[in-house]
């Protein structure tokens, strides 16, 4: 990995070459606060998925997963959906393709088992990356400490898995405004942290904690969705 | 101030002090653990790491994924709760929701280990926040704090206690002031790119007071 010659990042090969350093038994962290960030980052990974060959496991909690896709429709991009194996948790709004359907739970440990329980049909077979979506939505229905902490400690159990690529996409906004902040904590969990921000018609991305950091050298990367994805062309 | 420098700051530690290393979201608990066990095997010091709730696996592994090389084996861990054993682990702590049964359980595991090892020793508590996180009431969490302060003028030990501000402040109740306040000497470390700042805060070491300085994390990937 050489430090970045571009001041901004225009095109898909570069945010290629970046997940690709995103490793089997790490955990991501993406923190966004920007207005489409959730938006690109599925869209990149659809494509990621694509050419390198790695399959793309989503966990949609309570319709997350076709807010992005909808939201995709009108910026004029379309994704492959059939790229999209979908576990879905809770929620009615169908999307991609259904590899799995699991009732909402709010006992982390009977979640996580029959988490495990759909993970089989994809497991055994190589590195898959393996996105969540929408965990601010289910952390809003913990009643107290106790069960945000044991949701926790299931995420910290993903950490050194052989197969699975862990990538938390989270909304900032909505978690940090929950009766307990869960953020600093999913911050120490995860191997890496990285914040999504709107700079103009810009993305920015901040290293929070990152290997790219320092490797390259760099604590933040611009992004230019608009050309990397073609929006509003 | 080159890494090894850094060593002259454990050295000033006083016996019997408890410290508290104060971060933020960065990779300074992967370079700390690093740094200890650097530390310990250099000046011969004994190095125990209370674990809890596998927090040494969580930093331990994350260390292996930036290329941190760190020689684990001849650290000894007082584990609490967890699945994954790092290091090796010479007792276990079964923990309880209870805070007096916890703390009796917790204070015969390390009394046995410190009649073992026999030597003053370097002691790094990782993943004190989730014992926190796990009692129920404010009576609770004084209650741990007060069995932490008993500890403190114990000879046999320099503990660093790897703090995460944000989480702290996340929890309720008050916690970081009480910490800061029953702590000998506070250091927080703020990072950058390639190291970190520190500011000595607090300290009874004549020595330390006032301290501040860059330490650079250089040659991480040796």
């Amino acid at each position: 990995m050489k430090p970045l010659q571009k001041p901004v990042i225009t095109s898909m090969d570069e945010i290629l070459e970046l997940i690709s350093h995103f490793e089997p038994g790490a955990i991501t962290l993406v923190e966004n606060s920007s207005s489409f960030g959730g938006e690109f980052v599925i869209s990149t990974l659809v494509e990621y998925s694509k050419k390198r060959a790695v399959p793309l496991v989503v966990e949609d909690i309570f319709d997350t997963l076709p807010l992005f896709l909808t939201h995709l429709n009108l910026l004029g991009t379309r994704i492959d959906e059939s790229q999209l194996k979908v576990i879905k948790v809770g929620g009615t709004q169908e999307v991609g393709n259904i590899v799995g359907r699991i009732s909402f739970e709010r006992d982390s440990y009977v979640y996580k088992s029959k988490l495990e329980e759909e993970l089989k049909k994809i497991r055994g077979r190589g590195p898959y990356i393996h996105l969540v979506v929408g965990l601010e939505r289910f952390l809003a229905f913990q009643r107290d400490l106790h069960g945000t902490y044991s949701f926790l400690s299931t995420i910290k159990e993903k950490l050194g898995d052989e197969e699975g690529i862990n990538i938390h996409l989270v909304e900032t906004s909505v978690l940090t405004n929950l009766e307990f902040n869960p953020l600093p904590i999913l911050e120490d969990i995860a191997t890496s942290v990285v914040e999504l921000e709107d700079n103009g018609d810009l993305m920015k991305v901040i290293l929070k904690k990152s290997v790219l950091t320092l490797l390259m050298n760099k604590g933040t990367i611009l992004v230019s969705p608009k050309e990397v994805l073609r929006w509003w062309v | 101030m080159e890494w090894r420098r850094a060593f002259g700051i454990v050295d000033s530690i006083l016996e019997g002090e408890t410290v508290l290393v104060e971060y933020t979201t960065s990779y300074i608990p992967e370079f700390l653990l690093k740094f200890f066990a650097e530390y310990s095997r250099e000046r011969s010091v004994p190095l125990l790491v209370d674990d809890n709730f596998d927090s040494l696996h969580v930093v331990y592994t994350h260390a292996q994924f930036l290329g941190i090389d760190i020689d684990v084996d001849d650290v000894y861990v007082l584990k609490t709760g967890g699945k994954h054993d790092v290091g090796k682990v010479v007792e276990r702590v079964q923990f309880h929701p209870d805070p007096r049964v916890y703390l009796k359980n917790y204070i015969e595991a390390s009394s046995k280990l410190y009649e073992e090892i026999q030597r003053p020793l370097v002691n790094l508590v990782l993943g004190v926040h989730d014992i926190f996180l796990l009692v129920r009431e404010p009576v609770d969490v004084y209650r741990i704090i007060l069995n932490l302060q008993r500890f403190i003028g114990n000879r046999k030990r320099k503990a660093f206690y790897v703090v995460n501000k944000n989480i702290s402040n996340s929890l309720p109740g008050n916690l970081l002031p009480e910490l800061e306040r029953i702590a000998t000497t506070v250091i927080d470390l703020k990072h950058y790119h390639t190291g970190a700042e520190l500011r000595v805060k607090k300290t009874v070491s004549p020595k330390l007071i006032g301290l501040s300085g860059r330490i650079e994390a250089g040659g991480w990937r040796e």
